[in-house]
This record gives structure tokens, sequence and C-alpha cells, in this order.
């Protein structure tokens, strides 16, 4: 799994890709909490190359979408193949984040 | 129900690559869809995440295996772990409508696999170390027919060759013929040769080579050196256009087998924990020169193959302990037919042993032997040294003191003679300390004399009334362990024992262990605990001790073998 940070108008843009399994959700973890660290609570997270997850990710998410709320932001996700949508779906998340087609559409709502 | 394929790894996160690049082979060699393959992934990384935290929590990791069997369209996975027992009834069940905040811990994982698996079981086996055994079973679906991306076509299935090879076979000679085979043909090449790292030598051998050439001797090269050599220390993929310009290129093969290598393509071969176990040459593509492509392929499958091979040392590591285990069975049987099968029952006395060998097999051993002249011999003796060689150098002590204990000789001259019969008999520097005892089981006069062994305990019963505390005594003569010096005397000395006398006999595998704090067990823990249980059998007293030395050294593993010998006159 790869991560990449970007900001954008005050709003941190994450693009990931690949397998953020048990080994990639300790990576995307680090950069999350980091980025929340820093006072950067307007998160937005590119899954368009996302092709698995597993729920070390899922809980590294749920924390990180607590403080960022708590904080007055938000994490919000964008372009989730059905497989990724699929185990949000089944854990009940999908009702917790608001997912966009587009990175740009995420955005606009910050 | 077909076999597909096993998987053993150690429960550390480490293993997850392995893992599921074992998963991605099958799936290629079933031609799973990736709907499916995601489903088999999250389950078996969730349940496999579940060991790693649970199974060994505060102690060593041990073993996880996985194995895979197929029953029509149904796939059935089986993960073993020997941890703690886990009971999935003592987890909270995963309410998907709790608030996001209270969604951090526990549950979730074993809602993804019951989400996505057709079955869930658990059972555990044995008690606090015993066997978790988790048991899913899906309905799988398989790609239709060409639906491959066409580009990738040979890719695949040359990934699913190497897959298939790998997760059937399991000897490994066989194994790295078959996947030479495959490379050969997949990549269709002149010739390809496996080496493997003999890390002890810091050498890459290789023991096989191809094109009908069958089994030639062993090609070795020094890391470092050569092709291979080079991609053995430097991890690096090379890929050679020609040969006859390279200097790295070690002609002298070529010379050897008359083959001509005009290009050669190396990858090296990383087992699960990165670490280089072999190498992959490739010689002479028929084709043209090597592309990255080719490249590509090859290391994709050098990593298969190396799984493969490191689960079939694997599984012959495994075999060959069975084996040993076997055959140490049968040496502790051999072994225990050596001591005497009953103990004497003589009127006026009680006698009790004990003997409990570290490992399966002893060094340590203990005798009676009725004299002809009537009276009892008792023995006890101990060899330097432990396990199997240990075991043979008692088996020749036995039978030497045995055959001298039939002739009448005194104590002094048994050990005298002994030890000059075990001398000319064996050529290693092993000895054994040796105490023997003739009992006039009449008069109670006690003759005896020591090859160097502990001394032995006399516990005086008259004694012990009149004073305020108990009274021992320990008899010791000199002389030198047998097996050592040749024609060396020993000393002999006689005592009498008296009503209620308690005659104890050791080895220090009783007195010198050592508890939590590195403390002996010592002679003086021994005295007290014979006195204190005096009025006790020779049975109860003997329970007494080994019960006190258990508890002494915290149950924890004996560091020698233990012999107790207990003779009370009644």
């Amino acid at each position: 799994m790869n991560i990449l940070v970007r900001d954008e108008k005050g709003v941190t843009v994450f693009t990931l890709d690949g397998r953020v399994d048990t080994q990639g959700a300790v990576i995307m973890d680090q950069s999350l909490q980091a980025a929340v660290a820093q006072g950067q609570y307007k998160l937005v997270m590119d899954m368009t190359d996302v092709t698995y997850i597993s729920s070390a990710a899922l809980r590294s998410l749920a924390d990180v979408l607590t403080k960022c709320k708590k904080a007055g932001g938000d994490v919000k996700l964008v372009a989730l193949s059905s497989k990724i949508l699929r185990v949000f779906r089944i854990i009940g998340f999908d009702r917790y984040f608001s997912i966009y087609d587009t990175v740009e559409a995420a955005q606009a709502t910050y | 129900m077909e076999f597909l394929g096993e998987l053993r790894v150690k429960a550390v996160m480490d293993s997850f690559h392995v893992i599921s690049s074992f998963l991605y082979g099958l799936a290629q060699r079933l031609n799973l869809t990736e709907d499916t393959l995601f489903d088999l992934d999250l389950a078996v990384e969730e349940a496999s995440i579940n060991v790693f935290h649970y199974a060994y929590l505060g102690r060593s990791p041990g073993d996880m295996l996985l194995s895979f069997n197929l029953e029509e369209d149904r796939l059935h996975i089986t993960l073993v772990d020997w941890g703690i027992p886990f009971d999935p009834s003592k987890v909270k069940p995963y309410d998907i409508t709790a608030p996001i905040e209270e969604r951090v811990r526990g549950g979730m994982g074993l809602h993804l696999i019951r989400s996505v698996m057709d079955v869930v079981e658990w059972d555990t086996v044995g008690g606090v170390s015993g066997v978790n055994r988790l048991r899913l079973e899906k309905r799988i679906e398989r790609m239709q027919a060409g639906s491959h991306r066409p580009s990738k076509g040979r890719e695949l299935s040359a990934i699913r060759a190497v897959s298939q090879v790998m997760t059937t076979t399991i000897e490994l000679d066989n194994l790295l013929r078959l996947i030479i085979d495959k490379l050969v043909e997949t990549l269709d090449v002149e010739r390809c040769t496996l080496f493997l790292v003999d890390e002890e030598r810091q050498e890459l051998y290789s023991r096989m080579l191809v094109e009908g050439s069958g089994l030639l001797s062993e090609i070795r090269l020094k890391i470092g050196e050569g092709i291979a050599g080079h991609v053995a220390a430097t991890g690096e993929h090379l890929n050679v256009t020609d040969a006859d310009l390279d200097p790295r290129h070690v002609r002298l093969f070529d010379q050897i087998s008359g083959f001509h290598t005009r290009t050669i393509l190396s990858v090296p071969m990383y087992n699960p924990q990165q670490k280089i176990i072999g190498v992959v040459q490739l010689l002479n593509k028929k084709t043209g020169p090597f592309t990255i492509r080719d490249e590509r392929l090859l290391s994709v499958m050098a990593t298969q193959a190396a799984i493969s091979i490191e689960n079939a040392r694997l599984y012959e590591r495994e075999l060959n302990q069975r084996l040993i285990n076997q055959e140490l069975d049968t040496a502790r049987n051999i072994q225990t037919s050596f001591l005497p099968q009953s103990i004497p029952q003589i009127k006026g006395w009680d006698i009790a042993a004990y003997w409990r060998p570290m490992q399966s097999v002893a060094g340590d051993f203990y005798d009676f032997y009725p004299l002809p002249d009537g009276r009892l011999a008792v023995l006890i003796a101990d060899v330097s040294g432990k396990g199997v060689p240990a075991a043979l150098f008692m088996a020749l002590s036995v039978t030497v003191l045995r055959f001298a204990m039939g002739l009448g000789f005194s104590p002094s001259e048994l050990l005298y003679r002994a030890n000059d019969a075990i001398l000319a008999d064996q050529r290693s520097t092993m000895f054994a300390t040796t105490f023997v005892a003739y009992l006039d089981t009449t008069s109670g006069l006690v003759e005896f004399a020591s090859a160097g062994h502990n001394p032995s305990l006399l516990f005086r019963a008259e004694q012990a009334t009149k004073e305020v505390n108990y009274h021992c005594e320990y008899l010791n003569s000199v002389g030198v362990a047998l097996g050592v010096f040749a024609e060396v005397s020993f000393e002999e000395q006689y005592r009498q024992m008296k009503t209620g006398d308690i005659l104890v006999f050791y080895t220090d595998g009783i007195t010198e262990i050592l508890d939590a704090r590195g403390e002996e067990f010592g002679e003086e823990r021994l005295e007290r605990l014979v006195a204190e249980n005096a009025s006790c059998t020779a049975q109860e007293i003997k329970d007494k001790i080994v019960q006190a030395v258990s508890v002494f050294s915290h149950e924890g593993t004996p560091y020698d073998d233990e012999t107790l010998v207990i003779v009370k006159r009644l």
C-alpha cells in the first residue's frame, strides 16, 4: 500500500492504493493521526485504487472520524469500489461516512 | 474432498504476506473471481489476526497451520493454533447500529468473517494449551473461461503453474524439479538452474540441471562469485544479454557441460522473512534476449517457489523430528528394561526406588542384585553427559557391573574390575560415578565403596530420639569415577544399620536442582525431609522427596536425570 498526502485549500487529501490490510493500516493510521495532531480535521480519503481493506483500517478510520467530528471536521471518502463499499456496509460504517464520486465533490462540501 | 494445500507459519504479523501470496496462488490455480478472493483474503486475515493477537498472549509466538480443501464448489479452510483456548461466545456481539466512537474495539473482525463466509465454526481440544481449530467454508465462484485479459494470459498461467506445484508437492527434490520444468516451459529457455543458499558455508549449490541431463553432480559457488553468486549477495536482478562479455560469468560450467551460455536472467528467491534462500537462473531464451517482462514474471515465480521450498523444508524437518522421536521412544524402552523390574521384598526391610530421565533416555541408573553369598547389592550410578551417548555408556556400565557382581568380589574389588573393563571397552571420554553397597539383610551390616559418587545419606533413628535434633551420617569413601584412570584403587568402608535407620542413595539431579533464584535444593533439605518422615514407609519417603524437589523447582524442566533409592530397616 502507498499513501500520498497533500493540502488543498485547508483540506487534507490522502490518496491510497493497493491493500490496506493490517500492515497497511498501520501506515495509514500514522499518516491520519499525524494530520489530526497538527490540527487538520477536514480530511478526504481518495480510495479509487484501494483493492482491499481489513478491520484494522476500519478501526483507524472510525477513530480518526470521531476525533475530527469532535473538532468540527469530518473524514470524507471518495470512490469506494463495490468490494470496499460492501465491507463498509457489512459493519454499518456507510451511515457514518459521507461517500463521494470525486475528490473535487468531497472538497466542495467543506 | 480434494486436498489443495497447507501452510504453516509463525503466528506473527510478518507472516501476512506469505499467507496472502499463498491465497493468491490458490486463487490463480482455482481460477477464482476477484470477489471470491477478496472474501477469502478478508476472512483469513481477520481470523489470523485473532490468532496472532491472542493465542500466544504472554509467551513467544507459536505456529499457525492453514489448510485448504475443496469439495466440489465449496472451499474448506481450517486454521489451527496451539495457544490459549478461544471461546467465541465470550466475544461481544458486534452492534452495527452503535455510535461510531464505540466501534474502535473488538468484535469487528469476527463479524466480518461471519458475513463473508458461509460456515464459521470453532472447536478447542485439550486444556490450557490445547488445539484451537477454526473451520471456514465458502462457496467459491470461478472466472469464466477466456475472461483473462489477454495481455496477462501468459503471466497468469505461468504463475498458476508454479502455484499448482507449490500447493501440491511437499518433497523437496521433486518440488525443485517441478519448478524448473515449469520455468523452462513457460519462459521458453534452454536451461534453468535453481541454486539454494548453504548458509553455513556461504555458498550456493544446485541439486540438478534440466534438459534431459537429469541429476548432475552438485554445483557449488561462493556467494558473491559468478552471476548467481552476485544475485545472492546483492539481491539484484541480472539480465545479461551477452554472457561472453560479462566478466562475472563463470565459464567453467560451460566447459564441463559443453553448453554455450549466451543470455542469462537471474533473480533472487526471497523467503517470507525477506531472506534470500536461493537464486533462479535462466539460460538462453529461445526467442531472443530476456525482456523486462520476463524479469518481472520470473521474480513473481521465484517468490512463489521460495515459499513452497520453505514449506517443503519445514515438512522434512518435521518428518525427521518425528523419526528421531520414535527412535528415542524405542531407546527409552530398551533402557527401562535394564532397570530392575521389581523392588526386592525382604523381611525386615522396606525398599523403594525412583528414576526420572531428563530427556527420553538417561545416564542415571540403579540396580538391585542378589549376591552369591545371599547379601543384596544396591547400586546407583550417574553417567557424565545426557541423552543417547550417556544411555549407551550406561548400558555398557550396567553390563560390566552386573557381570562383576556375579563373581563374588567385594565392593572395592568390584569397582576396580569394572573400571578396567569399562576402560578396555570404550574409547570415549565418558565416565560414571558409582556407589555400591552390599547389604547383609540378617545382621544389617552395610559394606560400601564409591567411585566418585555423591555420598549416600544414612539416617540414624536411635540417635534422633536421644538428641534434640535428628542425626544423619554421610557414607563416603575415596575413589575416582569409573572410566577415567586405569588401575585405580577404591576404599572400602562399613556401617551397621539398626531398626528405623534409613539409607538414601541419590544422584545429583536430586540435590543440585535449582529454584527460581538459582539456589540448590541441597543435602540439608534432603536430610530434613528424611528425618521428618522417618516413621513413614520407604515408598512414602520417596514420594515426599520427589514432591519436594518438584515444588522447589516450580515444576520446572529438570536439568538432570533424577534417581533415588531408599532402604529402610524395619
